[in-house]
């Protein structure tokens, strides 16, 4: 009878090491995959900020202005209707 | 045996020891060493909320959030000397050590001193650069960015820390639609490990962040570029003091423009102040048609009115009421009395409309109270309460009362929109961050003067620009219904005719009117008159906007 407790006991602490083990694996690959996606979506964000600033700095009418000599813009003051 | 008694008796000893200790930790201390525990494991992150965007009338962005840099410099950490990290952090960032001359060199002889926060601001690609360097680090700092700019600065106002480190806005729309604009801070709260990853088994409390709402502006980001162009060129050819300029869509009161700008830079209004909204000033003429209108939609006077006493000043009490030029123009109609801009004439009309009458439209008018457009600073006009006859007469030509530049827009576009009042708005909706889209409450529009009185006063208005001096600056394919103004500045209780305001204000065509703008030139030397300098330059807009709308 001893035995046999001992025995289960044994196993039974065995099967709790062996749970344990990959659960906490499972665990720690999860942390570390949404740590790694974290610091993915703040690249991410900085880099679409920086993309967003770029895109209208290029279209933005001061753009124009700097890099077209002032003396080469004229208003249009023709206007072309279409039936 | 007796040792035997002494080794139990010690063990017991020691048991009963250790059982108060753990009885004292774990049962009276519980509560504290709990808290500790949880404080060492458990860890807040605030999750700081993008502030919104705001967009011209083309969604084009007229701010942008972008993340600058900030270095600090450790010298315990440092792996080269000083003098060598200075160059290399001047080679990723040219001017780095002419911007911080000073503030380097105190650094480098001084021993005692171990760390140095700096204030020049790095780009992503420059940070990068940097954060290999060892002994410096890299903290991101959240900013605005104008990629117009200082377009539309007195519109858009300017964010800035308050006192306890948060950005909030300043002026215009940043203030006004602050709480809209800069969303909702988020946290998390739960346990990390040592290296501060988020332990996924154990319990966690999240809310996360909301962005800002973006806003959507009325502002035609070309017009407004047009305006402050021409009224920055107009303030230096009429060598004037400031000027400001205002346009608004007739019929809904959404602004399309809105422009001041003074003589000298370093009296040019800052973002956080909006003369248009803000600045009080007497109308002048510019507020003849709208008593006109008032007296005709009272029926107290007929497009029939002939002016019998123009033939000389009118004398009230010890004051003498006179013609701009002094001239004097006998048996004035409506047409003439407006054409000529003629006081007499006017303050006789005042006369016909009465006390009652003209407070009953002033009110109604909104020309006591704010306008309520959705823009920081607007100020109140104040309204006296004593009305002896020369005020009341003086009022009829704008001198004694105040308005702002956008009471006197709204008021006069009444006449454009056919006698019904509209709220003056800048942003015309707003979408949250789940793009779902918001209309700002609005007040109502008003019925003020009956369609009737407002053709007879369209009519009135387009005879008088086109007989008057200002038709010269007319191009010929362009209808408009306008009236200029010359008001006098009072002087320390009395006025001058040396300091003026010079005001334009119009709407074109005359019939359904895409827009009513008004130009307003503070103190032009060249010139006093607004027929001449603000007048020219409301024409020059007018005909460049009229084929941009």
């Amino acid at each position: 009878m001893p035995k046999f407790f001992i025995v289960t006991i044994v196993i039974s602490l065995i099967g709790q090491i062996i749970f344990s083990f990959f659960y906490s694996s499972q665990i720690l690959t999860q942390n570390s995959q949404l740590n790694q996606n974290q610091t993915e979506i703040n690249q991410l964000t900085l880099e679409i900020e920086n993309l967003q600033k770029q895109a209208s700095d290029l279209s933005s009418i001061n753009h124009l202005n700097l890099s077209t000599p002032s003396a080469s813009l004229k208003f249009i003051d023709k206007s072309l209707t279409i039936y | 045996m007796s040792r035997y008694k002494v080794i139990l008796t010690s063990f017991l000893i020691c048991f009963f020891i250790i059982t108060c200790r753990l009885f004292y930790w774990q049962v009276i201390k519980s509560s504290e060493y709990g808290s500790k525990a949880t404080n060492q494991t458990y860890k807040m992150n605030i999750n700081k909320a993008t502030r919104g965007q705001i967009y011209s009338s083309d969604e084009f962005p007229l701010t942008v959030n972008q993340t600058d840099y900030l270095i600090s410099i450790y010298k315990p950490n440092l792996k080269d000397d000083l003098e060598s990290v200075y160059q290399k952090i001047d080679q990723i960032h040219p001017s780095f050590i002419q911007q911080n001359q000073d503030v380097l060199n105190t650094f480098k002889k001084n021993d005692r001193q171990k760390w140095i926060d700096l204030n020049t601001l790095f780009n992503k690609t420059e940070s990068d650069q940097i954060a290999q360097i060892p002994g410096v680090s890299i903290k991101q700092l959240k900013s605005r960015y104008y990629p117009e700019d200082t377009l539309a600065k007195n519109i858009l106002g300017f964010i800035s820390k308050d006192s306890q480190g948060n950005y909030i806005g300043y002026g215009g729309l940043e203030s006004y639609y602050n709480k809209q604009l800069q969303g909702k801070t988020g946290f998390f709260w739960g346990p990390q490990d040592g290296t501060g990853k988020t332990i996924l088994t154990k319990k966690s409390w999240n809310l996360p962040s909301s962005d800002g709402n973006n806003l959507y502006t009325s502002i035609n980001r070309g017009i407004q570029y047009l305006v402050e162009k021409t009224i920055t060129e107009g303030v230096e050819k009429y060598q004037a003091d400031s000027g400001s300029v205002s346009i608004m869509e007739s019929d809904t009161g959404r602004i399309i423009a809105m422009a001041s700008i003074s003589a000298t830079s370093s009296a040019t209004p800052s973002a956080s102040r909006n003369p248009a909204i803000s600045d009080l000033f007497e109308p002048g003429s510019i507020f003849k048609p709208i008593i006109m209108t008032m007296a005709l939609d009272q029926k107290s006077i007929d497009t029939d009115f002939i002016c019998t006493e123009c033939s000389h000043p009118r004398t009230i009490g010890e004051y003498t009421i006179g013609n701009w030029d002094n001239s004097l123009h006998p048996d004035s109609t409506l047409k003439d009395i407006i054409k000529n801009s003629d006081n007499i004439g006017m303050s006789y009309i005042m006369t016909q409309l009465g006390l009652d009458n003209f407070l009953k439209y002033y009110k109604k008018l909104g020309l006591n109270q704010k306008t309520g457009i959705d823009l920081q600073g607007e100020s109140r006009p104040t309204m006296k309460s004593n009305w002896p006859e020369i005020d009341l007469a003086t009022a009829s030509f704008g001198q004694g009362i105040v308005v702002t530049q956008i009471n006197m827009l709204r008021a006069f576009n009444t006449i454009a929109n056919n006698g019904m009042l509209v709220q003056p708005t800048v942003v015309d909706y707003y979408t949250n961050y789940l793009n779902n889209k918001f209309t700002p409450k609005r007040k109502s529009t008003q019925q003020i003067f009956s369609p009737e009185s407002i053709v007879k006063m369209k009519d009135i208005l387009k005879y008088a620009v086109e007989n008057g001096v200002v038709n010269q600056f007319r191009p010929k394919n362009l209808e408009v219904c306008a009236k200029s103004g010359t008001a006098q500045v009072a002087v320390k209780g009395s006025y001058t005719d040396s300091v003026t305001i010079a005001s334009y204000i119009g709407f074109t065509p005359c019939n359904n009117p895409k827009f009513t703008m008004i130009v307003t030139i503070n103190n032009p030397r060249s010139s006093p008159w607004g027929s001449s300098t603000a007048a020219p330059i409301w024409y020059d807009l007018a005909s460049k906007i009229n084929r941009l709308l």
